[in-house]
């Protein structure tokens, strides 16, 4: 990103920047808010304090990591002052008690090949593609994803969605790479587990 | 029998299990690693943070297991479908009054 034209007063520049961040800033104030308007009006009051700040701007972080903690900020102030909890008041919080992603009982409990499926896993490459409807799929997802717990949420959204690095995650978060991955493993799992609910009443339909 | 080379036999599976659940996992070697282990750390397998121990152990598990193989590809399938969510972008008029307040602060700074 072209952070001369930006202060200069290029209108593409900016038009551009808009069009790269906003879907992420979005996705990311959604988690924060109670409501989608709130949401909205968050990336807004967003964008106003960037050009307010991007004179200061230094360049130690990504311009969209920068651009993401000013959104984090503002959301947190808005929850704040309106009393309403956060995700990351606790990272343990989001650990769901430490219950394994996948349910014991779907591994054998004794016996030489104790630890080993009980019973076998898919190969969804299988389900003939048009059963499959692509949309259906995906809102599958998205519909899960928008049911995690909210540091899951934000990880698999940064990471997978939008397809940040660790590093990057790491930084605008605050957290060590090995709670990231923790929140990563989750988050897939629970998706993963969405989708195998959805693939076995697609192979019932047969 | 005292010169007899011992070969240990793989482990046998209890008379009351279905025959179908052999076929689950046929790794044999129940030693090199369970699928419950390799669940545990897929996350860290796929992003490339395990050790090449556990790594080399991780692939002789799934040059065997079916079910683990597939396990595998529906994560990734995961991974893959959740980097293709389509991204809301901002109606025009949104995006004309963000530019619109861009313009203003442009306008003010400079005369400032």
């Amino acid at each position: 990103m072209d952070l001369l034209a930006l202060r200069r007063g290029d209108e593409t520049a900016f038009r551009e920047l808009v069009r790269d961040l906003n879907p992420a800033l979005l996705r990311l104030a959604v988690v924060y808010s109670p409501t989608r308007a709130v949401a909205e009006e968050t990336v807004q009051e967003t964008w106003i304090a960037v050009l307010r700040g991007i004179d200061g701007f230094e360049g130690r972080a990504t311009l969209r990591t920068w651009i993401c903690r000013i959104l984090i900020n503002i959301a947190r102030r808005r929850a704040a002052s309106e009393n309403r909890t956060l995700p990351f008041s606790s990272f343990a919080a989001d650990d769901e008690d430490g219950q394994p992603v996948i349910p014991p009982e779907r591994f054998l409990q004794s016996g030489p090949y104790a630890g080993h499926w009980a019973t076998p896993v898919h190969d969804w490459a299988e389900i003939p593609e048009s059963r499959l409807l692509q949309q259906e799929f995906k809102g599958v997802v998205a519909e899960e994803v928008a049911r995690l717990p909210p540091t899951q949420r934000i990880v698999i959204t940064l990471r997978d969605v939008e397809g940040w690095s660790t590093e990057e995650v790491c930084e605008l978060l605050n957290i060590e790479p090995g709670n990231q991955r923790v929140a990563l493993h989750r988050a897939r799992h629970r998706v993963r587990a969405a989708l195998e609910r959805y693939m076995s009443l697609k192979t019932a339909e047969r | 029998m005292e010169n007899a080379v011992i070969i240990e036999d793989p482990p046998e599976l209890p008379d009351d299990l279905p025959p179908a659940v052999q076929a689950i996992c046929q790794t044999g070697d129940v030693e090199e690693m369970a699928c419950a282990e390799l669940v545990d750390r897929i996350t860290d397998y796929l992003e490339g943070v395990l050790g090449p121990e556990v790594t080399l152990r991780l692939n002789n598990h799934l040059a065997t297991c079916d079910s683990c193989e597939h396990y595998v590809a529906q994560l990734r399938t995961v991974i893959r479908t959740t980097g293709s969510l389509p991204s809301e972008q901002l109606t025009e008029e949104a995006e004309d009054q963000l530019v619109d307040i861009y313009r203003q602060w442009i306008a003010e700074r400079d005369s400032e």
